[in-house]
């Protein structure tokens, strides 16, 4: 029996109280196990960067628990995660993750030496982490507004992996990029992975990119779980009605006739 | 698209085309600024024993000796005057100072507190700043007892407030930025994360509310000394001056004028400061200096025009569009677009290929900033470049925008919305307007049309307001409708429903569609033709078929289709799969 690295257990997630309360996640049940990446796709509202920061420990879990490196957290327990080196998250929005005062180098610097966040020390690693990204020679003394978005999210990339976590969680990474800069970005996120040894959670709304990076792939829909099984199955021979509708709905798919 | 207008926002000063230059009122505070602190140098060495000098020539008029004339001691008033401008910019300075520094510290520690009594001091500061700043310095000066010290922590005090609300609310979008959630993640101390992360991106405002404020409180202070709770004789500033030359001011007019100009210089320094980096700091400010709001249009070649001016009843007719920007750039090099009536054309690109600025200026939308000429343009037979009755262009133009959540707006319903082109410009009735518009969202496949109208932006889901947009396109029977990216917002199982929408909108009104996308699926889906650009000249221009049949010459369009494939789930690519 393999181990899983991440775990969820019937886990609820509700914001709020009284009338405007709502559920953001239902029951939710899921394993990610060592090495192994898992797609999760799910519409906006669908509760899937929730599940997100539950893991990272940024939204309070209202029943059920997780289990992440091995610890388990659930309803009562504090929500601080005091090894990072278990779980990253590499955010969303390339304009929003990095600091626009902070070199590329700092932003390394400050996940390699929390504390102090020295570049000078660390300087062989950072650029050795920066090279592995595929960014210019250079890079280590830019600020965020000399590279472009691809680039940016390739740092970002970079200072998720350079504490060599045993887990990522890619929060729809590649969502703000140009389509040619994507593939990029995401060969060189299934490269790494492949290097690294890294069990991974890939979140996005577009079920062919996730199809790339993933060997499992879950389905959410209005915070409940759908579908959870093998990429190949889960797009050959799905079995929840929702997800043939998603797959359906992608340009090319039989739901895709927009000329009749 | 739309996270770029965000990252503006939050870098303020970094952009690598950013302007350094001084603008006017800035050039003009710092001059200012920089003349009374040699003043405040240089006149106590030279002129402080005229200052302080006892003659007999008591209570004179304005003289050649005495340039503004002698207090009741025979003491020179213009020397006085240059000569307190060094304790009362120390005073200010130190007032500025314990406001700025204090309120900082005040305003970045509430985000290490517990959010309920985060709340409570935030609250509470709130009520402070409501208080006006001159009766705080008063009481707390009442209580110090009167005295230069006592009249400058009063007036630093009385300041703090705002510096606190600036500060803290500055700090709240910062705090839920991702690179502090990434820094909290990582490990980072909180204390680390407020001065690493979050005080160095306060800088300009601060620096702009600083500068004002050091004017108000340069009111403030003298106010305090003039009503003799500030500086205490035998010491003056500005304020003390004028409160000693006011009993006479009957008799010696002239006596007041020193401290009153200095004061009026002092603050106007201080002010254009403030004005001029807050100018600098906001580039709609920055460029209304300039005196230039908005982008031209202009006809390139005159006789070009000519020529094909009766012929053509295109949709939308582009003949060599060149877009620059203020700095000189080329953003569009000569474009050229042909829409027939009924078709839907495809403007395909990546970020930065000038797709988006091609297709505003061909409605007519130039952004500020820059500069738009064409041999021709066209729009719904409309020539562009001979300025169109806006009302005309209104209703024969639709727009559809990318993100429909802030296309429209949040106040107002939709009804007074997506009506305003009928009612303002084709006077249809407020009853038929609505009518109208309820009928096309049915035919838009809307649920419950005729309530639509009367709810807000917010209680319909994107998808629906999208082809809401679409909608008021059809009441008017827009002969042209440009649809910026109007899908990428959009949930997957939303999208091809509102695509459906511009098919029956080109069949049913025979409406030409300029469609710009990023997805060449889509594109391939939707359109009979697609112009492929980047780096703002159009390097293909392909059927759709041929797009199907991957029948492209340029590599870069080759690229995108590869692209695509990578990503496309109907088809096998393992061999793309790395």
């Amino acid at each position: 029996m393999p181990e899983a690295t991440i775990e969820a257990e019937e886990l609820s997630v509700v914001f709020g109280a009284g009338a405007s309360q709502h559920q953001a996640l239902k029951d939710v049940s899921l394993q990610i196990w060592k090495g192994k990446s898992v797609g999760l796709v799910g519409e906006s509202g669908s509760g899937k960067s929730t599940l997100a920061k539950v893991l990272i420990g940024a939204v309070p879990i209202t029943s059920g628990q997780v289990t992440v490196g091995g610890q388990t957290y659930g309803a009562g327990t504090g929500r601080r995660r005091r090894t990072p080196k278990q779980l990253q998250l590499i955010p969303q929005d390339p304009y929003s993750s990095l600091n626009p005062r902070r070199t590329a180098g700092q932003a390394l610097a400050e996940a390699l030496d929390p504390l102090w966040s020295r570049v000078s020390r660390h300087r062989k690693t950072i650029a050795e982490w920066l090279d592995r990204v595929e960014l210019p020679q250079g890079s280590i003394d830019k600020y965020p507004y000399e590279f472009s978005g691809g680039q940016r999210q390739r740092i970002a990339i970079a200072r998720a992996l350079c504490i060599r976590p045993e887990a990522v969680i890619a929060d729809e990474i590649t969502s703000a990029l140009d389509l040619s800069v994507q593939v990029e970005v995401l060969k060189l996120l299934a490269e790494l992975r492949e290097e690294l040894d890294l069990t991974m959670l890939f979140i996005s709304h577009d079920l062919s990119v996730v199809r790339h990076v993933s060997d499992n792939v879950a389905v959410l829909r209005s915070g409940e779980l759908v579908e959870h099984g093998e990429v190949e199955q889960v797009f050959t021979a799905p079995q929840a009605e929702y997800t043939r509708q998603l797959l359906d709905s992608v340009p090319g798919g039989p739901g895709f006739a927009i000329r009749t | 698209m739309t996270t770029v207008a965000v990252a503006d926002v939050q870098t303020g000063s970094h952009s690598p085309a950013r302007e350094r230059r001084l603008n006017p009122m800035l050039a003009i505070g710092l001059g200012l600024a920089m003349a009374l602190v040699l003043v405040a140098i240089i006149s106590p060495m030279v002129l402080g024993e005229t200052a302080r000098e006892l003659t007999g020539d008591m209570r004179q008029g304005a003289s050649s000796e005495h340039w503004l004339g002698t207090d009741e001691f025979g003491r020179d008033l213009f020397a006085r005057a240059l000569v307190a401008t060094r304790l009362t910019l120390i005073l200010t300075t130190a007032a500025t100072a314990i406001a700025v520094v204090l309120g900082v510290v005040t305003g970045i520690l509430v985000w290490m507190m517990p959010e309920r009594i985060r709340n409570f001091v935030l609250t509470a500061n709130a009520v402070a700043v409501a208080f006006p700043g001159l009766v705080l310095a008063l009481v707390v000066a009442a209580i110090l007892g009167p005295g230069a010290f006592s009249a400058t922590i009063a007036v630093g005090i009385a300041g703090i407030p705002a510096f606190t609300r600036l500060a803290a609310n500055m700090a709240a979008p910062i705090m839920v930025r991702e690179y502090v959630g990434t820094a909290k993640q990582l490990g980072v101390p909180r204390p680390i994360i407020l001065a690493r992360h979050v005080l160095p991106n306060l800088g300009e405002p601060l620096l702009i509310l600083a500068a004002n404020s050091y004017a108000v409180m340069l009111t403030e202070l003298s106010g305090l000394s003039f009503i003799g709770l500030g500086v205490q004789n035998p010491e003056y500033d500005f304020g003390r001056l004028l409160a000693d030359a006011l009993p006479n001011v009957y008799t010696q007019p002239v006596h007041v004028l020193g401290p009153s100009i200095m004061i009026v210089l002092t603050g106007v320094a201080a002010m254009f400061i403030g004005d001029g980096l807050a100018a600098r700091s906001n580039p709609r400010l920055r460029r209304a200096v300039k005196g230039r709001r908005t982008g031209t249009l202009l006809q390139a070649n005159e006789s070009a025009a000519a020529k094909s001016a009766a012929e053509n009843d295109d949709a939308l007719l582009v003949r060599n569009l060149c877009v620059t920007s203020a700095a000189g750039q080329q953003l569009v090099k000569g474009v050229s677009l042909r829409v027939k009536k009924g078709e839907i054309v495809g403007l395909v690109g990546e970020s930065g290929s000038g797709k988006s600025l091609t297709a505003m200026s061909a409605a007519g939308l130039v952004p500020e900033g820059v500069t738009a000429s064409a041999d021709e343009l066209r729009a719904a037979g409309h020539d562009m470049l001979r300025h169109p009755k806006s009302g005309d262009l209104a209703r024969d133009v639709a727009l559809v925008y990318q993100d429909p959540m802030s296309s429209f707006n949040p106040a107002l319903k939709l009804n007074s919305q997506l009506t305003e082109v009928s009612r303002v410009h084709l006077g249809a009735t407020r009853r038929q307007a609505r009518l109208e518009l309820a009928e096309k969202f049915a035919q838009l496949n809307i649920s419950a049309p005729e309530r639509r109208g009367e709810q807000h932006p917010y209680e319909l889901s994107g998808g629906m307001l999208q082809r809401a947009m679409i909608s008021s396109a059809l009441v008017t029977e827009a002969k042209l409708i440009v649809a910026d990216e109007p899908t990428t917002a959009l949930d997957v199982t939303v999208q091809a429903e509102v695509l459906r929408q511009f098919v029956g909108a080109a069949e049913r009104l025979g409406a030409g569609v300029l469609f710009i996308s990023h997805d060449l699926g889509v594109v391939e889906a939707l359109c009979d033709r697609v112009v492929v650009m980047r780096h703002g000249e159009v390097i293909e221009e392909l059927t759709c078929d041929q797009l199907t049949a991957e029948e492209v010459q340029h590599p870069y369009t080759q690229k995108l289709l590869d692209a695509a494939k990578f990503t496309d789930v109907s088809e096998e690519t393992e061999a793309n799969n790395a």
